[in-house]
C-alpha cells in the first residue's frame, strides 16, 4: 500500500514536473546579456509577439527578422558601439497574441536586463506592453496598427509603419482598377488588434463609394459556418479579412468558397498570404488583393532571401522582409549613440536616422498627422495582387 | 426561407461535428468518471498522424484516419494501463495527469511539426447544393461518421457484455470485481476507445478547418460543455446538447452576429443549468 501511493506520488510529481516543462517551451531564452561570444560585449535585442497559435505566422516572422539582423551585424564583425565590439543576440518570447502576454514578455525582458526590444506587433500587444515598457525605460521598435499605436506619453515606443491609415484607402483605389466591385464586408476579431483596422478599412472603402458592412467574430473560433452564412448576406463583391489571423482568414475563405461564394477576397492588414494560401488552398484564393510590405519580385528583396533562410532557417515573408528596416534602423542608432544602456540617448539618434535602407530603399518619418507623434518609420508599400489565380503582382503605391 | 433553411441545416452540421468531438470526453467521464483533458490534444495527434500518413507519406486517406484512430487508441490505451489506473480514484491527480498528457502532446506536436498550420486540404471536396442551401460533402461524411461512432458506442455499452461490465464498474467497483470483473483490462480499453474517438474526430474534422498544434483548446472546451450541458456521463445527452448549440451558434451568428454567439449561447447555458442543475439528461445521485 505504502509503495503504491509512493510510486503514484512519483507519478503525479513527474507529470507536473512535464506540465511545466510543457508550459515554459513556449518562452526561448537564447541570452540574458552579458559576455560571451567573439565581441568584448554583448547586446541581447528582445523579440516577443505570438510565436503559436493562430497567428504565429506573424510573429515568427518578425522573430526572423530580428534573428535575421543581428546575424547580419555579426557577420559585418558585430557591432561597434564606442569603443566595444558588440555582438547581437536575440531573446524570444512568446505572448499568445494577447496583451497579458505582452506585459509579462516585458517583464521578463527586465529580468534579463534587455533594454532594446523589436516588437511586439499587435495592437492590444503593444497597449498591455508600453506601461511595462516605460517603467524600464525599455525602447521599443513596435508594429500594430492599433489607434494608440503611438502616444506623447511614450517617446521610447518607436512604430514601423506605415498602417492601414495610411495604404488602405490608395490600395482600395489600385484594386477597383482590376476588380469591379460596389460592396464590401470587413470581417476582424472582436478586440483591439481587429477592431482598431476593421474600422479604419471600413471608412476607407466607404471613402471610395463602396457599400461597406464590418462583422466581427471570436478569437479562438475554428469552424467558421455561421460567420460564412453572415458575411454570405447580401452576396458582397468582396470580403476583406483585414487584421485577422491568417489561419482563421484561410479557414474562412475556403468555407467561404465550399458555401458558393464567388467574389473577391481582400486583406488589408497583416501580410501573411504564404500561410493563407497553405490554409485555403490556392484553388480557394483565385481573386485576391493585399497590402504588401515589399514587392517580392525586386531584385534587392530576390538577392536577400537566400541570406535571409541561411541565417534564419525560415523562408522570408512580407511581414519578416517589413520588418528589417526598422531593426536596422535601431542597430545602426545604438551604433551611433554609442550605448547599449541608454535608451533615451538611443532613441534622440533614432529621430535623426534619415531612414537610407538598403533593401527597402527610402523612407520617411511619419505619425504626426495620424497620432500627433512623429515617430513611425514608413518605407514605401505595395498592393499584392492574386487575379484568376495568378502568381502575385505587385503594385507601389503611395499615400497620395 | 431558403436562409432559415440553410442556417437550420448549418446549425444541425455543426451540432452533429460537436457531439462527433464530445463523444470520446463523454464516454471517458461516463466510464471511468475521468475529466479527460487530454481530449483535444489527442484530436490534434490524431489530425497531425492522418496528415503525416497522407500528406508526408502519400498513403490514401482512408490509411490516415485508420492510423490515426490506432495511434490514439494506443496512446490512451497505456496512458489508462500504466498512469490514470493507479490513480483512478482521485479525481484531482486524473485532472493533473490528463492535462499533463494534453500538454505533453501539444508540445510534442509543435516540435515535430512547427507552430504554423499545415497544409491539409479535404480529400472529401465539393459541396451539395439543394436549391439555395449549400451542405460541403466534407460535413455530409462528418455527419455519417458520428452517427455511425454515436450507434457503436451505444451498442458498445447497452449491447454487449462488455459494456455491461464497463457499466457494473462504474456503477459499483468493488462489487464488480467481486463477481469476477476486471477493471485493470476493461478500463484501458474504454479509455481507448474514447481516445480513439478523438483521434478520429482530428483525422475527419481538420482537413475542413485548420490543423495546427493549438486547434484541441476549442474541441476540449465544447466537449466539455456538451458534457456539462447534456449531463455529466450521459451520451444521448452530450448528442442532443452537441446539436443545441450548433444550432445556437448558427442562429445567432447569422441573425445577430458572430461576437454575439459566445455570449448568448453560455447565458442560455447558465440559466438552463441554475434551472436543470443536472444538466439536460443528467441525474441526480442520492447516496444511500
Amino acid at each position: 500500500m505504502h509503495t503504491s501511493q509512493k510510486g503514484g506520488t512519483l507519478l503525479l510529481a513527474g507529470s507536473l514536473i512535464l506540465t511545466l516543462a510543457a508550459c515554459g517551451a513556449d518562452a526561448e531564452s537564447e541570452s540574458s546579456g552579458g559576455g560571451g561570444g567573439s565581441g568584448d560585449c554583448v547586446l541581447t535585442l528582445g523579440t516577443l509577439g505570438p510565436l503559436t497559435g493562430p497567428a504565429a505566422d506573424f510573429g515568427l516572422s518578425m522573430e526572423a527578422a530580428t534573428k535575421f539582423v543581428a546575424w547580419e551585424a555579426n557577420q559585418n564583425g558585430g557591432l561597434q558601439v564606442g569603443d566595444q565590439t558588440c555582438t547581437v543576440e536575440v531573446s524570444s518570447y512568446d505572448t499568445g497574441y494577447t496583451s497579458a502576454g505582452a506585459a509579462t514578455g516585458a517583464t521578463e525582458f527586465a529580468s534579463q536586463g534587455i533594454k532594446f526590444v523589436v516588437g511586439p506587433l499587435g495592437a492590444t500587444e503593444l497597449t498591455g506592453m508600453k506601461p511595462v515598457a516605460a517603467r524600464y525605460d525599455m525602447l521599443l521598435d513596435a508594429n500594430g496598427f492599433g489607434r494608440e499605436a503611438l502616444e506623447e506619453e511614450y517617446p521610447l515606443v518607436f512604430h514601423l509603419g506605415p498602417g492601414p491609415f495610411v495604404w488602405s484607402g490608395p490600395i482600395i483605389e489600385e484594386a477597383k482598377k482590376h476588380f469591379d466591385f460596389e460592396t464590401a464586408k470587413v470581417i476582424a476579431t472582436n478586440d483591439e488588434s481587429g477592431d482598431d483596422i476593421a474600422i479604419i478599412n471600413e471608412e476607407k472603402f466607404a471613402e471610395a463609394g463602396i457599400d461597406v458592412t464590418r462583422e466581427t467574430y471570436q478569437r479562438g473560433t475554428q469552424d467558421f459556418a455561421p460567420i460564412v452564412a453572415r458575411l454570405m448576406r447580401g452576396n458582397p463583391d468582396v470580403i476583406d479579412f483585414a487584421s485577422s489571423p491568417a489561419v482563421d482568414a484561410g479557414t474562412m475563405m475556403k468555407q467561404l468558397r465550399q458555401a458558393g461564394y464567388d467574389g473577391v477576397f481582400a486583406r488589408l492588414g497583416g501580410e501573411s498570404t504564404a500561410e493563407i494560401l497553405r490554409v485555403a488552398g490556392e484553388e480557394n484564393v483565385q481573386d485576391f488583393f493585399y497590402y504588401a510590405p515589399v514587392d517580392h519580385d525586386a531584385e534587392e528583396i530576390v538577392a536577400l532571401k537566400p541570406d535571409f533562410k541561411e541565417a534564419t532557417g525560415m523562408e522570408a515573408t512580407g511581414i519578416s522582409l517589413g520588418w528589417i528596416p526598422g531593426a536596422r534602423t535601431l542597430l545602426e542608432s545604438i551604433e551611433e549613440a554609442g550605448t547599449i544602456d541608454d535608451t533615451e540617448a538611443v532613441a534622440e539618434v533614432m529621430r535623426e536616422n534619415d531612414l537610407s535602407d538598403p533593401t527597402l530603399g527610402q523612407g520617411v518619418w511619419t505619425g504626426e498627422e495620424q497620432f500627433g507623434v512623429n515617430q513611425e518609420m514608413s518605407w514605401p508599400f505595395f498592393m499584392g495582387l492574386i487575379k484568376d489565380g495568378a502568381e502575385p503582382t505587385f503594385t507601389e503605391l503611395s499615400a497620395d | 426561407m431558403n436562409e432559415i433553411i440553410q442556417t437550420t441545416v448549418g446549425g444541425l452540421t455543426l451540432g452533429a461535428q460537436y457531439a462527433l468531438m464530445a463523444l470520446g470526453f463523454s464516454l471517458a467521464f461516463g466510464i471511468l468518471r475521468v475529466i479527460n483533458f487530454a481530449h483535444g490534444a489527442l484530436y490534434v495527434v490524431g489530425g497531425y498522424v492522418a496528415y503525416f500518413v497522407t500528406g508526408q507519406i502519400g498513403l490514401p486517406y482512408v490509411f490516415g484516419v485508420m492510423a490515426a484512430v490506432l495511434a490514439t487508441a494506443a496512446i490512451g490505451y497505456l496512458f489508462e494501463l500504466f498512469i490514470i489506473e493507479r490513480r483512478i480514484d482521485d479525481h484531482l491527480a486524473t485532472i493533473v495527469l490528463t492535462l499533463g498528457l494534453s500538454l505533453i502532446g501539444g508540445a510534442a506536436m509543435l516540435g515535430l511539426f512547427g507552430p504554423q498550420a499545415v497544409r491539409f486540404p479535404p480529400v472529401v471536396s465539393g459541396t451539395l447544393q439543394l436549391g439555395g442551401v449549400y451542405i460541403p460533402y466534407g460535413r455530409i461524411l462528418v455527419i455519417v461518421v458520428a452517427a455511425f461512432a454515436i450507434a457503436a458506442v451505444y451498442l458498445l455499452l447497452y449491447k454487449t457484455q462488455m459494456g455491461g461490465a464497463l457499466r457494473a464498474l462504474t456503477d459499483d467497483r468493488e462489487m464488480a470485481i467481486a463477481m469476477g470483473m476486471r477493471p485493470k483490462v476493461l478500463f484501458p480499453l474504454a479509455f481507448a476507445i474514447a481516445a480513439g474517438l478523438a483521434g478520429l474526430t482530428g483525422a475527419l474534422v481538420t482537413p475542413q478547418f485548420s490543423l495546427a498544434p493549438f486547434v484541441g483548446e476549442h474541441v476540449l472546451m465544447i466537449s466539455f460543455l456538451a458534457v456539462i450541458l447534456g449531463g455529466l456521463g450521459s451520451l444521448p445527452g452530450a448528442v442532443i446538447a452537441s446539436v443545441l448549440v450548433g444550432l445556437v451558434e448558427s442562429f445567432v451568428g447569422v441573425y445577430v452576429g458572430g461576437s454575439w454567439a459566445p455570449l448568448i449561447l453560455f447565458t442560455g447555458i447558465l440559466v438552463l443549468l441554475v434551472i436543470r442543475p443536472t444538466g439536460i439528461l443528467g441525474h441526480r445521485t442520492v447516496n444511500a
